[in-house]
């Protein structure tokens, strides 16, 4: 019963997500993959109107994100919050100081439901190291808001010319 | 042949077309060749050249040519495979190796050991590599690849140092704002 309703969870934020990525506008992602946002990535990679490329590490996601972008593209990139170390170079010297509005989603592992401990400093510190690049974080607290924080997150990036972020926690997904 | 020979090489080469290049002295060399808005200068995120060239050839229908190092692409191998999966057929990537990270201090990279980039690009999937020694080469070698189907990797050795050349006077906001104008046109 309990697996059940967090698997009803998981599919709701993850199609609650690519809506609104979608009615947003954003036509290209690059992703580096992740068990969290995996539907997600499926219903982008089967979305013949979003062009999609997935990224070896997320720096060279956000490097690809940039220049398709810069070629009139509305560029989003996927990957879980521990690749935010992977990341943070490419956003402070090139998404950031470039203007370029990306919209970073990062699901969140480290929660309370976390079984693996690697995870667990990354998870916390995820917000700090965003603050501390000078770059906004967005979060929704329950699946039904999602849709809304997103489009809020869009509207910030896209009125400061900014890469922003949108962090969805694992308990979004019933983990 | 010094590496301003070669990017003067490439820019007479691809008038009309977007040019990433580089951070550090390829960008500074190239500015000083002349300004265009087509040029795209990395001012940081060293190693990302290939992979804003391949994000920008999703987008746009015209070539896209990318002018990266040694060190650089050494810093972004799985750049090359993604390039090789994907494989756009308007991406130019010439990689100018002078074997050394030439920005820093001339240190040597792997490249002036047994380190082969054409084979390593050729091995991650991309058909089209090819490598230069020469200015009569290269000019031939990249009139084709921008004839031709990509996506074409072209390695071009060139010698260390760098040319004595002003620091670019933009900041990353204006570099971006015409470049985005100036490849509107070639939206697909």
């Amino acid at each position: 019963m309990a697996k059940e309703s967090s698997e009803t969870q998981f599919k709701k934020t993850s199609r609650a997500t690519y809506h609104a990525l979608k009615s947003c506008g954003y036509n290209f992602v690059s992703f580096v993959p992740d068990s969290l946002l995996k539907d997600v990535i499926e219903m982008i990679r089967a979305d013949h109107r979003i062009a999609s490329i997935a990224a070896t590490r997320e720096e060279e996601a956000i490097g690809i994100a940039t220049g398709a972008y810069l070629g009139g593209k509305k560029a989003a990139v996927l990957m879980q919050n521990t690749g935010l170390g992977n990341s943070i170079t490419a956003l402070a010297s090139l998404a950031i100081p470039y203007r370029v509005p990306l919209l970073l989603v990062m699901s969140r592992r480290g929660g309370l439901g976390e079984k693996i401990p690697t995870q667990l400093i990354m998870g916390r510190a995820i917000k700090r190291l965003l603050n501390s690049i000078g770059m906004r974080a967005f979060e929704p607290k329950m699946p039904k808001e999602i849709h809304n924080t997103i489009y809020q997150a869009e509207e910030f990036s896209a009125e400061k010319s900014a890469p922003v972020a949108v962090i969805l926690d694992m308990s979004l997904f019933g983990r | 042949m010094k590496r301003i020979d070669a990017l003067k090489a490439i820019v007479e080469g691809c008038v009309n077309l977007p040019l990433i290049c580089n951070l550090g002295y390829p960008s500074r060399e190239l500015y000083s060749l002349g300004d265009r808005d087509l040029n795209f200068y990395m001012l940081g995120s060293m190693g990302l050249a290939s992979s804003i060239g391949l994000g920008l050839s999703i987008a746009l229908r015209s070539k896209v040519v990318v002018a990266d190092g040694d060190g650089s692409i050494l810093m972004n191998l799985g750049s090359l495979a993604t390039i090789g999966y994907t494989s756009p057929k308007n991406l130019v990537l010439l990689v100018l190796d002078n074997a050394s990270y030439g920005t820093t201090g001339g240190q040597e990279t792997a490249t002036s050991g047994a380190t082969d980039l054409a084979e390593v690009a050729k091995a991650a999937g991309i058909r089209s590599t090819r490598r230069i020694r020469n200015l009569g080469s290269l000019r031939r070698v990249l009139k084709e690849a921008l004839e031709s189907e990509g996506p074409h990797v072209i390695v071009v050795k060139v010698e260390k140092g760098n040319a004595d050349v002003p620091e670019i006077e933009l900041s990353p906001q204006q570099i971006k704002k015409r470049f985005v104008h100036a490849v509107s046109r070639f939206k697909s």
